[in-house]
């Protein structure tokens, strides 16, 4: 068949110009949309609990979260370098305390705080809960120091902590008059609540 | 790194006349696929690192105030909400007297009910919540959440469980 050999093939360019219009709307998007997180203390894995009403969203400068883990210790962490190493002398510091002292802290094992098995912050516990006590006022002194601004308190609790560690957390929140604040939830989902 | 080809009007080259009019255009192409791999790698970046579902918060005022000032209710308004170690719910209603109902085991959608129901016949009604030190955060959230729920005035206080309240968490099975 000479007639189709001897064709020559014109080179084949598809115009990709629609194809990168669409994915530039999308990157655009994305890069609206994203949110960095101050490293807030992600190194610490919690579950959170599932609730369905509250349409108010996590806030995202100026917090102060308390993260209460399975083992029922308590970490306190705020969102600024510069707070954070004013109160605890260390930038990345995370300060811990387990208000429970019939049991045992969970961060002396790395294991226990996530999947990875280790801690890229040092830990600064606090033993005594005057102490503790005086560190959340502290971190909001600084805070207003700082920023000019007031912290805001989040308490993010495991789904398996126990109720006496947060109403323990709770009574030193009310005692340093930190008398807001808020539980941390993920939204429930529909099939959940047909149970 | 965009190659930009541009043809040279080969054929025309050695005639005289006609030198601009005749050399023809052709259209040049800009190579896009570096271009669209760079936005592909950037939009998996972007659509990687993003997080869809901002966790909620629950808000919760205390009282402020001592440790020592107590209020004063009527006992005829108090609800109590207790919770034992397995999570049950143990729901009473106080009488004017100062003592309580015989307390009910109910689950949540229940207690949502009842709830309901006291709280329009009474717009003063004030919910005590017990937690029972060994019960789970989930149960306590669950809680809070069904009584954010209820299309009641949500006043309720949190309170310590103490001896007399094991004994009625135990008549519903604790």
């Amino acid at each position: 068949m000479p007639a189709v050999k001897r064709r020559k093939r014109p080179s084949q360019t598809i115009d990709m110009t629609p194809y990168v219009d669409v994915i530039m709307l999308i990157l655009t998007f994305f890069i609206l949309t994203a949110q960095f997180k101050a490293e807030l203390a992600e190194d610490i894995q919690v579950k959170l609990p599932n609730s369905g009403n509250d349409t108010t969203k996590l806030p995202e400068r100026n917090v102060m979260t308390l993260v209460i883990n399975r083992f029922g210790d308590v970490f306190a962490d705020v969102d600024n370098i510069k707070v954070r190493e004013d109160v605890l002398g260390d930038p990345i510091g995370l300060a811990a305390y387990h208000p429970d002292s019939t049991t045992q802290p969970g961060w002396t094992n790395p294991a226990n705080l996530n999947d990875k098995g280790e801690m890229r912050r040092p830990i600064i516990a606090f033993n005594d809960r005057e102490k503790f006590k005086k560190l959340l006022i502290d971190f909001r002194l600084s805070s207003k120091s700082n920023v000019g601004k007031d912290l805001r308190i989040v308490v993010k609790g495991d789904k398996e902590a126990d109720i006496g560690t947060v109403q323990d957390l709770m009574e030193i929140l009310k005692e340093t008059k930190n008398t807001r604040f808020s539980f941390v939830t993920d939204l429930e989902t529909d099939e959940k609540e047909k149970k | 790194m965009a190659s930009v080809e541009q043809a040279e009007g080969g054929e025309n080259r050695g005639r005289k006349q006609n030198k601009w009019q005749n050399r023809k255009r052709v259209g040049f192409h800009i190579d896009m696929t570096p271009y669209v791999d760079v936005i592909m790698l950037l939009l998996t970046f972007f659509i990687m690192t993003s997080t869809l579902n901002q966790p909620q918060v629950m808000q919760i005022n205390l009282p402020k105030g001592d440790e020592n000032t107590t209020v004063k209710v009527d006992m005829g308004n108090v609800v109590f909400i207790r919770i034992s170690e397995k999570g049950n719910i143990g729901l009473s209603k106080g009488k004017s007297d100062g003592t309580e109902e015989q307390p009910i085991k109910v689950n949540l959608e229940q207690m949502r009910q009842y709830l309901e129901g006291w709280g329009t016949a009474n717009k003063d009604m004030i919910m005590i919540l017990k937690f029972h030190r060994k019960a789970k955060y989930d149960t306590m959230i669950s809680v809070l959440d069904e009584i954010n729920r209820a299309a009641i005035e949500k006043r309720y206080s949190f309170s310590k469980m103490e001896e007399p309240d094991f004994k009625v968490l135990e008549a519903i099975g604790g």
